[in-house]
């Protein structure tokens, strides 16, 4: 009988224990850590104003309107990083980005706030997108999404999709 | 006399089943009526109490908070929203400043500087995660008149456009938030924004025979009632198994 309620117990303690992690807002990176890892130099912050038109560009590519007018990245030389954030399924996932010579360095979830399809933090995942770029609104090179975390794949997409397309745009 | 181990389970069944017999009600209760909601009509039922608003994060008229900013407009505050005149452009913590520059408003929240227009159209929505503080405690004034970040971490001068932050060691003041009554127009479409339509009976009982209406705690209650309801059946048959074989082995014996 003893045995049972010890048991019991372990089995309870190791479930709480895998299980709570997922609950809230996991900051998996700073933002500004991300920033600091990827420049050797210190960058400089500029915004990237939005005017109708690439608004109207950067809702083609996510699929929906962007909130805001103005977008913060970090520049030097040529390398740009770029915080942004995309709805998974109900919460926002907050990704950087860092894009040089037209494709992405470094992709990294920095937050993550779903319960669900937390596996695309990973580097089985994140690593399919090292040396993307993008020609004509597609990408250079499919990405495998993870059965069970298709939104939060789909959004990370959109999002290095908006990431080589807005450092264009400041590359210009 | 029953042996000490067979008096343990006795006294487990008896007490497992004393623990769960009132969720085993809610649990038929409960889905009893689901299982009738479309002739019970339960969809179209909306429920509007304070407590359970409160339970799915919806909070009521009380806990709006707004402030007057320049010529006639109001920033609210509910929840996690934040709404221009009533129309919601951001989601932050609790509101701690706000600042009317020459070309926008700044609304300062624990963890984010949210910048609008004056018509209310977001401009930028900065989390302190990329800003040089983390926890904002006021918006003040310099003796320059220039504004003021007040954060945990020291004061901080923004720039024309508040991109950059300067540390900032001079004298400033801050003068208190002055909350102002919300028109009845302004609180509904803010309650319609957080609430929707209210919530449907529905969900409620759903949510109460699933234990999700309390949270991780009543997941966790009613996981552990049909986990109880599993030891009991299975102490059940095993006692009934063994009075079964007593009585056949008296009747042998006779």
């Amino acid at each position: 009988m003893a045995n049972f309620w010890t048991g019991l117990v372990i089995i309870l303690a190791l479930a709480g224990g895998v299980l709570m992690p997922l609950a809230g807002a996991q900051v998996l990176l700073e933002p500004e850590k991300f920033i600091e890892e990827n420049f050797e130099e210190e960058p400089e912050q500029k915004v990237l104003w939005l005017k109708k038109d690439i608004k109207a560009e950067i809702a083609d590519l996510l699929g929906h309107p962007y909130k805001g007018l103005r977008i913060r990245y970090w520049m030097h030389e040529d390398r740009t990083a770029w915080v942004l954030e995309e709805i998974g399924k109900v919460q926002p996932i907050t990704a950087g980005f860092v894009v040089e010579e037209d494709a992405i360095v470094k992709m990294q979830v920095l937050v993550y706030r779903e319960v669900h399809g937390w596996e695309v933090r990973y580097p089985f995942f994140t690593d399919q997108f090292k040396g993307l770029g993008m020609k004509k609104g597609r990408l250079s090179k499919k990405i495998d999404g993870i059965s069970g975390a298709t939104l939060s794949s789909n959004a990370l997409i959109r999002l290095s999709k908006l990431a080589l397309y807005l450092d264009d745009k400041v590359s210009q | 006399m029953l042996m000490p181990r067979k008096r343990a389970i006795l006294a487990a069944h008896r007490w497992l089943g004393f623990a769960s017999a009132l969720f085993l009600v809610i649990l038929a209760l409960t889905g009893l009526l689901l299982n009738h909601a479309a002739p019970l009509g339960l969809h179209d039922i909306t429920v509007r109490s304070g407590f359970l608003l409160g339970q799915y994060d919806m909070l009521g008229k009380g806990d709006v908070r707004s402030f007057r900013v320049g010529e006639g407009s109001v920033i609210s505050h509910l929840d996690r929203g934040l709404y221009f005149n009533g129309v919601h452009f951001a989601t932050a913590g609790p509101v701690v400043g706000l600042h009317k520059g020459e070309a926008f408003f700044v609304v300062a929240t624990t963890d984010q500087l949210t910048y609008l227009t004056e018509d209310g159209e977001l401009i930028e929505a900065v989390s302190t995660a990329v800003l040089p503080f983390e926890e904002i405690l006021y918006l003040g004034i310099s003796e320059s008149a220039d504004p003021v970040v007040v954060s945990h971490e020291g004061q901080f001068l923004p720039d024309d456009e508040w991109l950059a932050f300067t540390k900032y060691d001079g004298t400033f003041r801050v003068s208190p938030l002055e909350e102002s009554a919300p028109s009845g127009e302004l609180l509904d479409a803010i309650l319609e924004h957080h609430q929707g339509q209210g919530l449907s009976l529905y969900r409620v009982l759903l949510d109460l025979h699933a234990g999700r209406l309390f949270g991780w705690g009543g997941r966790t209650a009613m996981d552990l009632t049909a986990v109880a309801i599993l030891l009991l059946v299975s102490s059940g048959i095993a006692g009934w198994l063994r009075k079964a074989r007593r009585g056949r082995g008296f009747e042998l014996r006779k």
